[in-house]
């Protein structure tokens, strides 16, 4: 590792050099991995809903093996897409482009994370969150990787173990994925897709540049993200409402959840309108905003029932 | 004060055209009375707690189709003010969308005569009281908005030839969206919650 980080330092042209903990930390992809920590806590919360500290804590536990092993998954991407993310700008500062890590130190890594994850499920937890975290990691790893030089469906597979951390953490703390683990499942597998096409829109020159089969670099997409995003933001309201449908929710939150579906569902249709830059970005806006704003409202609604 | 006179440009007219200022103080004002309508609703649910969902509920499958009709309802009424826009007649798709919500009044009217086939009425309880002051609000509102329609349609609004009607095409299509969003609400107190 110091060898590569050396020849970092030695390329002129190069960043600065990152220390070994920064460079982790980007390879964990942080702000990714704070949302998976987020959502499988919050799942594993709304299994057992009792705000007392203990539980708050075996939620988080819960939570960090989750997060270790989608960061086992994480890194084994990078691993794989070394060639391709050098071609995007996006990408092409990642540590593994940069050759600040090899590729032995990182798969080590990835391994003693995934381990250490899995093994804490099943130990602290049950066998139902571990095979779910390790089903997480192999369609990540193995299936969404490579799809997404074949096919766009790769955006459908990869929303699954995009939407899995919260599922994860409902299975570990009630030891059974009820209808309201598969609600909260939809929800967030519903979510993803107006925030990646626009995504995908905004950056669809650099993924064509790298082979990524996205809806919006196909030849002949015009309008076809703004069509996914309006038709998956509208989808999102009737599977957000399915907690209240099995008593699990209650006035505030059907209000809210209404309420953060149009904030949704305006920008998905003024992007299906226009693809624009500006319109993209609006969408992506909203969309960062309605998932915390939702996971919040699961978690206020309950408390205000004195539940 | 030379230079505010020199930018306001009183030839290009209003920057909102008076109609669309119009329909959306309507609508705000709309979204007061059913702001209230909902609060009180609230606070009665809020000081009822456990008792409230004994009993009957509401069919969601009823539910779910009145929210199918409207919301087609007012697809139809943007395809008509699209249409209208490309330059092609959107009379047809007028029709259409006056006939979706005309279903929806008649799917309520018989929800109605099958709650009171099975012994409720606005007096049976507080929970039933305020699902028929909510819904009769609400479907009044449908009413007005398929008159609304209807009216458009007579007057050839959606026609191409009629030049300054393509305004008044579009405030009767966002009247219907409005009617489609409140209805939104309902469903998810009325019919999903419980």
């Amino acid at each position: 590792m110091s060898d590569a980080v050396q020849r970092a330092v030695g390329d002129a042209a190069g960043p600065a050099p990152r220390g070994p903990i920064a460079i982790w930390m980007e390879l964990l992809r942080m702000r990714v991995a704070t949302m998976v920590f987020l959502t499988a806590a919050l799942g594993g919360w709304l299994a057992t809903r009792d705000p007392g500290l203990a539980n708050l804590a075996r939620c988080a536990e819960a939570g960090l093996y989750v997060l270790l092993v989608t960061g086992c998954a994480s890194v084994l991407n990078q691993v794989v897409e070394r060639e391709t993310d050098a071609l995007m700008d996006r990408t092409r500062m990642r540590p593994l482009v940069t050759g600040e890590i090899g590729v032995v130190s990182a798969v080590a890594g990835a391994v003693l994370l995934g381990v250490l994850g899995t093994v804490g499920l099943v130990l602290s937890f049950n066998m139902l969150s571990a095979v779910l975290v390790l089903a997480t990691l192999v369609v990540y790893v193995c299936v969404y990787t490579p799809l997404k030089r074949v096919s766009t469906i790769n955006t459908v597979v990869g929303a699954v173990p995009g939407a899995a951390p919260v599922l994860i953490g409902y299975a570990a703390l009630a030891g059974e994925i009820g209808p309201l683990g598969w609600a909260l499942f939809g929800a967030i597998f519903a979510w993803q897709f107006p925030h990646f096409m626009a995504i995908a829109w905004m950056y669809r020159e650099d993924y064509a540049k790298a082979g990524h089969r996205m809806v919006p670099t196909e030849p002949g997409s015009e309008g076809m993200a703004g069509r996914y995003a309006m038709l998956y933001s509208l989808s999102i309201v009737p599977v957000t409402l399915m907690p209240a449908l099995s008593g699990m929710a209650g006035p505030i939150y059907v209000l809210g959840a209404l309420a953060l579906g149009a904030l949704y569902i305006v920008p998905s249709i003024q992007f299906a309108r226009e693809e624009s830059y500006s319109n993209a970005r609006r969408l992506l806006f909203a969309s960062i905003i309605y998932l915390p704003a939702l996971m919040a409202l699961l978690f206020v609604d309950p408390v205000m029932r004195g539940l | 004060m030379s230079t505010a006179e020199t930018t306001f440009q009183y030839d290009s007219g209003p920057p909102v055209e008076s109609g669309r200022l119009a329909t959306w103080l309507f609508l705000a004002a709309e979204s007061l009375f059913f702001g209230g309508l909902l609060s009180a609703w609230l606070v009665l649910r809020a000081q009822a707690q456990d008792t409230w969902s004994a009993g009957l509920h509401p069919s969601l499958g009823v539910g779910m189709l009145m929210t199918a009709l409207l919301v087609a309802a007012s697809v139809a009424g943007h395809g008509a003010v699209a249409a209208r826009a490309r330059g092609t007649s959107g009379t047809r798709r007028l029709l259409l969308a006056s006939a979706l919500v005309a279903v929806f009044l008649v799917t309520q009217a018989l929800e109605y005569r099958h709650l009171h086939d099975e012994g409720v009425s606005p007096a049976t309880s507080l929970r039933w009281g305020s699902f028929y002051a909510l819904t009769l609000a609400h479907g009044f509102h449908v009413l007005v908005g398929l008159l609304w329609l209807l009216w458009l349609a007579a007057t050839g609004a959606g026609r191409v030839s009629v030049a300054p009607a393509r305004g008044a095409l579009e405030y009767g299509v966002l009247y219907l969206h409005f009617v489609d969003a409140v209805w939104f609400v309902l469903l998810g107190l009325l019919y999903v919650l419980r």
